[in-house]
């Protein structure tokens, strides 16, 4: 078969082309892009109707939550902005679309982002400081707004990896805590969860003793409890900047030889859905989310009485896990562009945005402030543990050191912790497995 | 249709031995024949019930678990069925998601048809070229082509989503493909990536080379082209394969998720399996709604099983095909 001397030289000029235009690059997120000054931020009058395309991984309740504060902002903003929000699936996902966008064109002006993912973009420079737009006369945020947010969500956006510099703005916040349930707690004698894991341990085998029920339920990732059973020691897992680990310390092997002997002794299992688990009534207690509260209460109505409590501590400092993403605006040759995604990320950390999504969902709200409005106050006066987890649990809650190798670290703690509690490892094995495997990992990591 | 032709097997085998078996049975060795037989067929249909019991209780879980309330749904051990059926679930998961599931529904069908009937096109031109055509490198490119079977989809979506943005002359890009969106957000930059599929293609070309020469030869014989013998003899005579083609290739498109996600920015010309999404994130599921919604989904591509089944199987057993 023979190609026609008519119809190949279209074909290769469109081969051809193709071929260019691929390698060209795309121009969203050209790293290199100077950033913008607090004076040049000052001097922008913004024209109205400027728009800007949101990228999120908010669905279900989160989601209506979400769509809701969107038109809420484009209905009021006083600059005329709109936002065009898109789902674009889970936290993995929502990264392949933002990576596949900055390598062929199209990325979004704002998009949600885990301080990890933050790194590997700011490996690459391809997100804009805030520090200016934070600064701003005109569009800053002042310093009695700084104070209002809770303390952990505002140190979240101004890691040490970030070198000084504010990259990312609130999204939706939440933390581990221990989810109880209190009529179970009464039937075995335990009047309140326990102040420290020795405890944790003695009611465990109380609970199974009074009411052969299992004391804990956790979930088939177990990197977030063991992490936060070191921190309550006073432990921090890991150094992004030394590349060091703490997984062979005493307290490492302590934690993972409490978690060996809660399986052994089958006071805790393993359970795909924490949550179906605990609403049902077959564990006591439940180590988890507290962006579940919402769907508990409605899981739960009166079947019996719980609340949520502070994982156990053993240090004058409290501390648990701070989950949930926030936003980071992607570099554009736009000021204008970038200004509007500003503001409309600051208006999302803002009071009267959090009290939505803290009244509609299941997250705390990133200012204190918000707990003042009509919305919030009624919303935790009729739902008490949504209340119960701001207070003994968020106000305490500190994110991870973020590196961009936080997610391999994840997955490896994760499967050789499972070991461990299958009785696969023996802690001091599981112990120094993970802590060759994470050093490894964070001397490779690109912040590094 | 395979317990058929083994019955008309077995009948045939027994009246060609007849007369040369064994001259004469007693009663009971007849009688313990039969029971053999019937026992074997009792627990054939034993496993085959037993089979599609297990194939079928994931079904019955969808739609048991779509008419529950979200309480019931989440009960543990859960109940079998729904002790109030909530038929409003159903309602609620149409009009749930942004765009509603009429819209994702028709984006779905657009993207399927549309992307099954390309990917058809160049799977047949392509697979005849190899399986009929002699040209320099033709077993070489061959192996090419089944080498980008090993690809595996995360990798091409970079490079993928590149050349859609940046198709020249359209979304408002000029000739070397910039300055606009390209194909990204529309319906051919979901359609185009799987348009040349190495499967379609293999499995084609094995149909083709099942076809034996003598049929060209007589028909070249009357002068047709190879257009004429494509279409007229060898598609028909190869129908299994190509309809096991159009049904592989719309049910993945009906199953897509990742690459519309991430091709696509608006509600409006998203596909249904992003409208199932709606009801399940990182924050937890709604899995009545969910259940629901995906019974809905679920129902055309069965019902378009339902219409291929019998040329379907036909083409997984004649080439070779696995699962």
């Amino acid at each position: 078969m023979s190609m026609s001397k008519r119809a190949a030289l279209p074909s290769f000029l469109l081969a051809g082309t193709l071929l260019v235009t691929s390698c060209s690059g795309g121009d969203a997120g050209d790293p290199g892009n100077a950033a913008a000054s607090t004076e040049s931020i000052d001097g922008i009058e913004l024209p109205e109707g400027v728009e800007i395309d949101f990228w999120h991984i908010q669905a279900t309740i989160y989601g209506e939550a979400m769509t809701e504060m969107v038109q809420e902002f484009n209905a009021t903003n006083e600059w005329g902005i709109v936002v065009n929000e898109s789902f674009k699936g889970s936290y993995q996902e929502l990264n392949q679309a933002v990576r596949a966008s900055l390598a062929g064109g199209g990325a979004p002006d704002v998009s949600m982002a885990y301080e990890n993912d933050t790194l590997e973009y700011v490996a690459n420079d391809v997100i804009e400081p805030l520090d200016p737009y934070i600064e701003s006369e005109q569009y800053g945020v002042p310093e009695e707004d700084m104070a209002d947010m809770v303390d952990g969500v505002l140190a979240r956006q101004q890691v040490d990896a970030y070198n000084g510099s504010t990259l990312s703005w609130p999204h939706g916040n939440s933390s581990m805590g221990m989810y109880y349930n209190a009529d179970l707690f009464a039937e075995a004698g335990i009047d309140a969860p326990p102040a420290d894991w020795d405890e944790f341990l003695d009611q465990a085998r109380q609970m199974k003793d009074e009411t052969g029920l299992p004391y804990s339920a956790m979930g088939t990732g177990k990197n977030g409890i063991y992490y936060n059973m070191l921190r309550s020691k006073g432990i921090t897992p890991y150094d992004p900047g030394a590349a060091t680990t703490e997984f062979t310390s005493p307290e490492s092997i302590e934690s993972l030889e409490l978690l060996a002997l809660l399986f052994e002794e089958e006071l805790a299992y393993t359970a795909a859905d924490t949550e179906q688990e605990f609403t049902n009534e077959r564990t006591a207690t439940e180590l988890g989310t507290t962006a579940r509260t919402s769907t508990k209460i409605e899981q739960i109505q009166d079947k019996f009485q719980w609340s949520v409590a502070l994982t156990p501590q053993e240090t004058a400092e409290p501390i648990t896990q701070l989950y949930g993403g926030n936003h980071v605006i992607l570099s554009s040759d736009d000021p204008e562009q970038e200004l509007a995604s500003w503001l409309f990320m600051r208006w999302f950390a803002d009071t009267d945005a959090q009290s939505i999504y803290a009244a509609r969902t299941g997250y705390s709200p990133a200012v204190e402030s918000a707990l003042d409005t009509e919305l919030l106050s009624t919303n935790y006066e009729e739902n008490p543990q949504k209340a119960a987890a701001f207070d003994n649990v968020f106000v305490n809650a500190q994110i991870m050191p973020p590196t961009a190798a936080g997610n391999a670290i994840d997955d490896m703690v994760t499967g050789i912790v499972e070991e461990v509690v299958l009785g696969r490892l023996t802690p001091q094995e599981a112990a120094e497995r993970m802590d060759a495997e994470a050093t490894s990992l964070l001397a490779s990591a690109p912040q590094n | 249709m395979a317990l058929h032709t083994i019955e008309n097997k077995t009948a045939e085998t027994t009246r060609t031995r007849s007369p040369v078996g064994p001259p004469k049975k007693s009663a009971r060795a007849h009688a313990a024949q039969r029971w053999r037989r019937k026992a074997s067929r009792v627990v054939l249909y034993g496993a085959l019930i037993a089979g599609a019991v297990v194939m079928l209780f994931p079904f019955f879980w969808m739609i048991s678990s779509s008419l529950k309330t979200f309480q019931e749904v989440n009960l543990s051990p859960p109940t079998m069925l729904p002790s109030d059926p909530q038929w409003s679930n159903y309602a609620q998961a149409w009009e749930g998601p942004p765009s509603g599931f009429g819209r994702y529904f028709l984006n779905s069908l657009i993207v399927a048809v549309l992307g099954t009937a390309l990917q058809l096109v160049t799977g047949i031109t392509a697979a005849y070229a190899f399986a009929r055509m002699k040209f320099r490198f033709n077993n070489l490119l061959f192996l090419v082509v089944l080498a980008t079977m090993m690809i595996p989809f995360e990798a091409r979506i970079v490079p993928n989503y590149v050349l859609i943005r940046q198709i020249p002359l359209t979304g408002g890009n000029d000739l070397l493909g910039e300055g606009g969106s390209g194909l990204y957000d529309t319906y051919a930059g979901m359609i185009l990536p799987g348009v040349a599929g190495a499967f379609a293609i293999f499995l084609l070309r094995q149909a083709f080379m099942a076809v034996p020469r003598d049929y060209w030869d007589a028909i070249r014989m009357d002068g047709a082209s190879h257009w004429t013998f494509l279409w007229r003899v060898l598609i028909p005579m190869t129908m299994p394969a190509v309809l096991t083609v159009v049904l592989f290739g719309f049910i993945g498109r009906w199953n897509e998720l990742l690459w519309p996600l991430i091709a696509t920015q608006s509600e409006s010309i998203r596909p249904v399996q992003l409208g199932l999404m709606a009801f399940s994130g990182d924050e937890g599921s709604l899995y009545h709604l969910l259940m629901a919604a995906t019974t809905l989904v679920a129902v055309p591509g069965i019902i378009f099983f339902l219409f291929v089944q019998r040329r379907f199987v036909e083409g997984l057993t004649a080439f070779g095909v696995k699962g």
